[in-house]
């Protein structure tokens, strides 16, 4: 394609005024990017530029796919994360009662060594008493003898 | 329009929303984390995104939103500029002997680009890049449109201006 010194003369006028169309534009990158096109001086830093924004619209990424669940087929992530909860709920309720009736066993123990202790506290007492009582006996037949 | 077609949609316009990101932030990481942030913003409220007339649209706005913002909001950009000096120092190095002045000149068109105002640079690599046409750069922008063409006559001008001023201080 031969596109004459003029047109390109005319349209980078309007290039640079922010003129031209898409297609125009496309024109132009064809023209500059194309080795076989003797460029004017005048127009090596154009020539420059639309190469530049050639190798720019090249420029490829490939990014890790945006953490959502594309669902291909089942996800087993949920799932074993159900296990794992369900299994870690059980032990912790199971764990939970274990404690409770230890508690509750516990306190059945401390009621009857209280229980005990009051008994044994009331004998002793009675006990003092009886040996008191075994005094007064003896005193009483001392003075009656 | 259902998740999987946003999904692609996407993923074939990523490297585009990448290369607007990147006009901006210039680093590598920072491009790639910006846009995928986007993508899952936009995954998470894909009803609006089918409301959006087109999504593509839609996503190289945000993109070019939060770039502005991280720009802003970090003034680091002092060290993203000596980052992007040190990578295109190894890769000029990387160039063959015969490729060496082709690559400088395409450093010096890089230059110029960067050196333009942001949004100035923003229209140029939508328009003279991804080719968008005016009415969406217009709505990209939001913008109207004599301003979209005021401003990349600007930014064209001042390409060839920085381009041109360079080689007279080398000769």
């Amino acid at each position: 394609m031969k596109t004459s010194h003029n047109a390109i003369q005319a349209l980078m006028e309007k290039y640079l005024e922010g003129q031209t169309s898409l297609e125009e534009e496309t024109l132009l990158q064809r023209y500059f990017n194309d080795a076989e096109n003797p460029i004017d001086p005048e127009w090596e830093w154009a020539r420059d530029v639309f190469l530049y924004a050639h190798n720019e619209q090249q420029l490829k990424v490939s990014l890790a796919e945006p953490s959502t669940r594309r669902s291909s087929g089942i996800s087993w992530m949920p799932i074993a994360a159900s296990f794992a909860l369900l299994i870690v709920t059980f032990f912790g309720v199971y764990r939970l009662q274990e404690d409770y009736q230890e508690r509750k066993m516990q306190e059945a123990y401390a009621e009857t060594k209280k229980a005990f202790e009051l008994i044994s506290k009331q004998f002793q007492h009675a006990q003092e008493q009886v040996a008191y009582l075994d005094y007064m006996g003896q005193t009483t037949k001392k003075i009656f003898k | 329009m259902n998740r999987h077609n946003v999904i692609d949609e996407l993923q074939s316009i990523q490297s585009r929303l990448y290369r607007v990101a990147r006009r901006i932030l210039v680093s590598h990481e920072e491009s790639q984390d910006c846009v995928q942030d986007i993508m899952v913003k936009i995954l998470e409220r894909k009803e609006i995104a089918e409301q959006a007339k087109s999504i593509e649209a839609y996503a190289i706005t945000m993109v070019k939103n939060q770039s502005m913002d991280r720009l802003k909001s970090k003034q680091a950009g002092f060290l993203r500029i000596e980052e992007r000096l040190l990578e295109d120092v190894v890769s000029a190095e990387e160039e063959l002997d015969e490729t060496f002045s082709s690559a400088q000149r395409l450093r010096k068109v890089d230059d110029a680009v960067q050196h333009l105002p942001e949004k100035q640079r923003l229209v140029w690599q939508l328009r003279d890049v991804e080719g968008y046409d005016f009415e969406e750069i217009e709505s990209i922008m939001d913008m109207n449109a004599s301003a979209v063409r005021v401003m990349l006559s600007r930014a064209r001008k001042a390409i060839r201006t920085q381009i041109l001023g360079e080689n007279e201080n080398e000769s």
